[in-house]
């Protein structure tokens, strides 16, 4: 080589200078863009030693908490677009990374595959390694988040599929939806994780692929029934909310997901003839060119919210506030979740509005018992009830903007309205559930919020107790058809009995 | 899909100290480098090399100890065995001793699984680099044994041998006869710094920016549901684990050829283009030189080489293709893919290709070949037979359902990074030195360490796929 000095001084002077920088610089803690906190140094001992643990911790730590990291990883993902060229021209010309064909059919009682839906809201959990946020999906999604489950493995404590019955469909509400949406055939050309990605500009949007099955959404709507056998004064709902998928698949993306509406209609057909199943996957169709789920992020948006608790305080017999009624606010410059999971560039660089209502002429008064949790988001105590906020303003630009209502998930919520009819309703939800209260503070005397996934009481005693007379059942269809949902709500029902 | 996510957040998988990890490139080689260089002033003050070579094993033991925080004592003890056996001209009890260490400790395991021990004997771990540092200290008391090498008296060099970091977990298996002299007396020009920083950096350019996207398209091919994997597909993720594995292992001998050469020494080449091969003799003189000449000079030369009877020739073949196989680790499908190649040398030698028609088909050879393989490739992914025997299904045809869409995605996704790595699979021609040469080169090797960082950064590391061989 001409001029060797030169060259190694120029690649020494680079590579000191990165060594420098990686090493002197602050290093991060928190990472917005992941949504979590950066791995920890680790504690010697003379386990972690012997383990190797400790060393294992350190490489973890400094790979893990670089200064910039969020900056970095972002130019690491537009780099990565160097690998090659995405066509867009045509359904032939499609991938699906991370993703795979669904058998709609063969319903052998496997729970629904992806677990992004599970993710508990950041704001709400405590400083959590990255290990343990993945625990903080529930244990039985944790199996779930299994790939191979899509096909083959059933967790052992799942019970073969139900016949779907089709006999007792009562007249009222429970007959079974039809399918009136038709999905766009936009192109669509990559995805990681069981995620697709769609559109361009500000048409991108990221949907996670759905796996549920019958056997999983039949047990979902039996323990409904139970809840309506133990209480038969308590009027029992039923909203299994459809996701972005059910609305904004791709034609030629559609055989690697399953039909959230089959499973929406299963859960109708097995409901008793007492309980009340809201449709609000026709409503949501109608609606599909509005912004009703939000294109970064795994949620739907609160004006999908919005139809939704229409359907219901229809059901309840109660008038609801128009949208005319409500303050608007808007969270700009908004990425949600999907950044994260998707690893796709087009997510970030293409934020949207996080839009919410608040009703301009009702008081509340909003009371939180928030559960203490250990950071594998287990629920290790309890606070006392303290006041609070319902709503809370996030800055632009701020990823954490779903938590607006109620600041996350960890908690039981109760708000009471200055609506004064004696209808008490408790909804029992997955985050999907965060955004429905806020348009039936003009519904409902009092509203109650019950997370599917951190829960301790006796829900028998506690619906006695604050004498509630409507109860809402709103998951999404993957918490639907997640057995661990369904698990958790029979528990409910016999567990902390004094 | 979600599998990936989670290994990237499971901490605990992350193996040990990699050199394609952020911390041994931006902690641990720049301590070392002021170390190394203080220590070679003072060094030449005092008119002695040893304080570089305190400083080298100190920094590779501190990097082989990162991995195995305990059973670095059984590094040691092999250094230690290889020492004193040769001191007493006890060379033939030291090779057993150290071909025991590694039969208990890489195939333990399956011993005992196989003969249903296992529920007797607790699992056994697999040191890091065992298959590499026990294959140095037999190839060192060969020599001494045969008289091509005088023992070492220094402890401390002949543990500087067995353990230096760069060739420690991943080779190239270097002989002892090779850098003994380097040992005691080592010169680096200006040349061959700039040289082997180039190759260092070409290394990490291969692994971080080739290798680890080429394991994504593997992942969603042969790591996937094989139920419903196409038939394109599962070729490209054949061809794709093709390449990674090259380019993985190639970079791991790159830069360890090129620290070396930073610090005066001269460790043998691992690899010479190996899909260039018009057949599976020739792949092997080009693929992982180094463990090739070893089995060729201590196993079958010995055993009499070629010069004995067809019969016996054919034993040796096959025996020494099916210790290479299992050399690559513990599991039946090692033995089988050396199994393969020992047949089809066989085929090669004894059938088609004797001396004299080397030259008969070789262009068509040459298509044919890589496609052998890649074959093989797929023998040597799937540790389990039932999913090889599905992947092999899927590859010749009896598919899944998967849609052939996903393959034209995944080739026009990965088009630059396919051509690209398929390109320099190629011999390029030699470019003239020059100035305008340097500045090309100072350009590409300062791309790829910003590229290299900043997807290390973006990524967890996928550690080295030869270390744990």
């Amino acid at each position: 080589m001409k001029h060797p000095k030169i060259y190694t001084a120029i690649m020494l002077i680079c590579f000191f200078g990165t060594a420098v920088f990686l090493n002197l610089a602050g290093r991060e803690g928190y990472s917005e863009v992941e949504r979590r906190e950066l791995a920890g140094f680790p504690e010697l001992s003379a386990q972690s030693y012997v383990s190797g643990e400790y060393f294992r911790g350190i490489t973890a730590w400094f790979s893990d908490t670089v200064p910039m990291r969020d900056k970095l990883t972002t130019a690491a993902l537009a780099a990565e677009e160097l690998k090659g060229i995405r066509l867009k021209s045509g359904e032939e010309e499609i991938s699906f990374h991370g993703v795979m064909a669904v058998n709609d059919d063969d319903d052998t009682g496997q729970e629904q595959t992806a677990a992004v839906n599970d993710k508990p809201d950041i704001t709400a959990v405590p400083a959590a390694d990255p290990v343990s946020q993945d625990k903080a999906v529930s244990d039985d999604s944790l199996q779930a988040a299994e790939p191979s489950v899509s096909s083959d493995t059933v967790s052992e404590d799942e019970v073969p599929a139900v016949e779907q019955q089709t006999a007792s469909i009562p007249a009222h509400t429970n007959s079974a939806i039809s399918d009136n949406v038709a999905a766009p055939s936009d192109d669509f050309t990559s995805a990681a994780n069981g995620i697709i990605v769609t559109g361009d500009g500000e048409n991108t949007r990221a949907i996670m692929m759905y796996g549920g099955s019958t056997g999983v959404t039949t047990q979902y709507a039996q323990v409904a029934n139970k809840y309506k056998e133990l209480m038969p004064e308590l009027n029992v709902y039923v909203m299994v909310i459809p996701t972005s998928v059910s609305y904004y698949c791709p034609q030629a993306a559609l055989a690697y997901t399953g039909s959230q509406l089959k499973q929406i209609n299963n859960v109708q057909a097995n409901l008793d003839e007492d309980v009340i199943g809201i449709d609000v996957y026709t409503i949501l169709g109608e609606h599909r060119d509005e912004p009703i789920y939000l294109r970064t992020d795994h949620h739907w948006a609160p004006l999908g919210a919005y139809y939704a608790a229409s359907k219901l305080a229809e059901a309840a017999g109660l008038d609801y506030l128009d949208i005319s009624e409500y303050d608007v606010n808007v969270v700009h410059n908004y990425v949600g979740s999907m950044y994260a999971y998707a690893k796709d560039i087009r997510i970030s660089s293409n934020p949207e509005d996080f839009v919410y209502y608040v009703p301009k002429n009702v008081e509340l008064k909003t009371t939180y018992t928030n559960y203490k949790l250990d950071s594998s988001w287990n629920v290790v105590g309890e606070a006392e009830p303290a006041a609070g906020q319902f709503f809370i303003k996030y800055p632009d630009g701020s990823g954490g903007a779903y938590c607006t209502f109620m600041g996350g998930d960890a908690k039981i919520t109760r708000v009471e309205t200055s609506v004064k009819n004696g209808r008490r309703l408790l909804i029992l939800k997955d985050s999907y559930g965060n955004a429905l209260p806020a348009f039936l503070f003009g519904s409902f005397e009092e509203v109650h919020v019950i997370d599917s996934r951190y829960f301790t009481k006796n829900i028998v005693e506690y619906i006695s107790e604050y004498q509630i007379t409507d109860l809402l059942f709103a998951n999404n269809a993957f918490h639907a058809s997640t057995g661990a949902t369904v698990r958790a709500y029979e528990r409910y029902l016999t567990q902390g009995a004094e | 899909m979600l599998r990936r996510l989670k290994y990237r957040l499971n901490w605990h998988k992350i193996p040990v100290m990699y050199f394609s990890d952020l911390i041994f490139l931006y902690a641990f080689l720049p301590a070392f480098v002021i170390c190394y260089f203080v220590a070679g002033l003072w060094g030449k003050k005092e008119g002695s090399g040893a304080a570089r070579n305190i400083v080298l094993l100190c920094f590779s033991l501190i990097f082989y100890a990162w991995g195995e925080p305990v059973l670095i004592l059984l590094l040691i003890c092999s250094a230690f065995i290889c020492y004193i056996c040769a001191k007493t001209h006890k060379e033939t009890a030291g090779i057993i001793l150290l071909l025991l260490s590694l039969i208990i400790f890489k195939y333990g395991n399956l011993l005992t699984g196989l003969t249903g021990l296992a529920a007797y004997i607790p699992k056994i771990p697999l040191p890091l680099g065992i298959s590499f540092y026990t294959f140095q200290g037999i190839a060192y008391l060969a020599d001494v044994k045969r008289g091509r090498a005088k023992p070492q008296d220094s402890f401390y060099k002949l543990l500087l041998y067995i353990s230096m970091f760069p060739q420690l977990i991943a080779g190239p298996i270097v002989r002892y006869t090779d850098i003994s002299e380097d040992i005691d007396r080592r010169s680096v020009s200006p040349e061959d710094m700039a040289e082997g920083i180039r190759r260092i950096i070409c290394g990490l350019g291969k692994k971080v920016i080739l290798a680890d996207h080429l394991s994504l398209i593997v992942e969603e091919s042969m790591g996937a549901d094989l139920s419903t994997l196409s038939t394109p597909m599962a070729w490209l993720g054949l061809l794709a684990y093709s390449l990674q594995i090259y380019f993985d292992f190639s970079a791991y001998s790159d830069m360890a050829i090129g620290m070396g050469r930073c610090m005066g020494f001269k460790f043998p080449e691992n690899f010479d283009h190996p899909y260039i091969s018009a057949s599976a003799t020739e792949f092997w003189r080009r693929w992982h030189m180094s463990l090739g000449s070893f089995f060729r000079d201590y196993v079958y030369i010995p055993l009499g080489g070629s010069r004995v009877s067809r019969l016996r020739r054919l034993f040796n073949i096959m025996l020494v293709w099916a210790l290479t196989g299992f050399w690559h680790g513990a599991s039946l499908n090692f033995m089988v893919w050396g199994l393969y190649f020992g047949v089809l040398i066989l085929i090669e030698k004894e059938l088609f290709f004797k001396e004299k028609d080397k030259e008969r088909f070789k262009v068509l050879r040459h298509f044919t070949t890589p496609v052998i393989l890649m074959l093989g490739w797929g023998i040597f992914y799937f540790e389990d037979f039932s999913k090889m025997k599905d992947f092999f299904d899927v590859l010749f045809g009896r598919g899944g359902m998967g849609s052939e869409t996903l393959v034209m995605a995944g080739l026009s996704q990965n088009v630059f990074l396919l051509a690209v790595s398929l390109i320099l699979c190629l011999p390029l021609p030699k470019m003239k030195e020059g100035t305008v040469t340097t500045a090309f080169r100072t350009l590409y090797s300062v791309a790829i360490l910003v590229l290299a960082v900043l997807f290390l950064i973006g990524s967890t590391s996928h550690p080295f796929l030869y270390t744990r061989f």
